[in-house]
């Protein structure tokens, strides 16, 4: 794997000022995936968008990482309904 | 400029306790954030305002000024020079603030000409609080188009953020569809990623054709005289003309397919929709004497 698009727990944890046991938290609950490279743990750069949502929602909004869970699938939901309002938004246009 | 009412904002009254304002600013921030609310420009409109609310709610200083002028604030320039030696130190510790990726440049000219820009603890995105960043902002843009422009692949310059950025459309894109453009957003802070660059289309239909997909629609009409006895008639299709023929005895409201006449499949070289007509039949008006007594007589073969 190369290295320049991973990031150490570490390096993360220093860089958005948030706790270790955070990211083993979010861990348990499968909400991110983190790398073993040797013997340190990473994650993918291109999971930091939605780690900061996380990060967001964990210490601005203080939710649990159970509401985060819960919250990530509703807004998985909203983005699919909101495609297909797009579409059928798209379809009505034939009738009007 | 209009004068804001934080306290109406918040939704509390004008003697609510730090705390009341803390909860309702709070409240209101979960409800708003933008993180539970992508892609909602009113929500992410209100979470600004809330965030500027507590900005002088919130902190004891700048409510008293605020409470003092309320909707004179043009008139508060003493006063600031008065209180300025000890504001600086009551703001030395900042306060809590939402993020959201939000800066000082989203508070209202109110606000900035009121409290000034570049203090209150550095904002929502202060060295000093959790939200240090890494990976660069993601940049939003919109890109108005004609729908006879995405019939075929686009190469257009854009300018986001003082750059200028080349970009492929490719024939057939949906009007509201958003495409990500990796690594062409903001920049990274200590060698964090890019941010992305996220482009929306807004297609503006320029055609007489209504969209479906990749398929197009079209009404024609159609005279008595061609959809009883047949013959040909051309079609203006995004291909250029088409010679159709008409079948006699041809009823109100049929439709033709002509395959392949319609919109390109969007990412799919080669590959077009349909074009589906359907006929309008017009029946003649303003019928002479000969015309009506000739319709008669056919009326009585039947």
């Amino acid at each position: 794997m190369d290295t320049k698009d991973i990031i150490s727990i570490h390096r993360f944890c220093s860089l958005y000022n948030v706790p270790a046991t955070f990211v083993n938290e979010l861990d348990d609950f499968e909400l991110i995936e983190l790398i073993d490279l040797e013997n340190e743990k990473y994650i993918r750069k291109s999971n930091l968008k939605d780690l900061e949502r996380i990060i967001h929602l964990r210490f601005d909004l203080n939710i649990n990482p159970e509401g985060i869970d819960v919250i990530h699938h509703l807004l998985q939901r909203i983005s699919q309904m909101q495609e297909e309002i797009n579409e059928l938004r798209n379809r009505l246009a034939l009738y009007e | 400029m209009k004068f804001k009412d934080y306290y109406k904002i918040l939704g509390v009254s004008k003697n609510a306790s730090d705390a009341e304002i803390k909860k309702a600013y709070r409240k209101l921030a979960r409800k708003y954030h933008p993180d539970v609310n992508p892609n909602d420009k009113e929500a992410e409109k209100k979470f600004k305002e809330i965030n500027e609310a507590n900005e002088v709610l919130g902190n004891p200083e700048n409510r008293k000024k605020y409470d003092k002028y309320g909707e004179h604030w043009k008139h508060a320039e003493e006063y600031e020079k008065a209180q300025q030696q000890q504001r600086q130190y009551q703001h030395a510790g900042g306060q809590q603030y939402y993020s959201g990726g939000f800066t000082e440049d989203d508070f209202s000219d109110f606000f900035s000409s009121m409290f000034g820009g570049g203090f209150g603890g550095g904002g929502f995105s202060s060295a000093g609080n959790r939200n240090v960043k890494f990976r660069g902002q993601d940049f939003h843009a919109e890109l108005q188009l004609n729908l006879s422009d995405v019939y075929k692949t686009q190469k257009h310059t854009i300018n986001v953020n003082g750059k200028k950025i080349r970009l492929t459309i490719p024939a057939g894109v949906e009007n509201g569809q958003e495409i990500k453009i990796k690594g062409y957003g903001g920049e990274g802070i200590n060698g964090g990623p890019k941010g992305d660059l996220y482009i929306k289309f807004n297609i503006r239909n320029d055609t007489p054709f209504k969209r479906d997909g990749s398929n197009l629609y079209l009404n024609v009409d159609l005279d008595l005289y061609k959809a009883v006895l047949g013959g040909e008639i051309i079609i203006n299709t995004l291909d250029g003309k088409v010679k159709l023929k008409v079948k006699p005895e041809t009823q109100n409201g049929t439709k033709v397919k002509l395959k392949g006449k319609g919109f390109p499949v969007y990412k799919q070289e080669g590959k077009f929709g349909d074009l589906l007509l359907t006929y309008t039949i017009k029946i003649p008006t303003n019928l002479s004497e000969k015309e009506k007594a000739l319709f008669k007589e056919l009326a009585k073969l039947r």
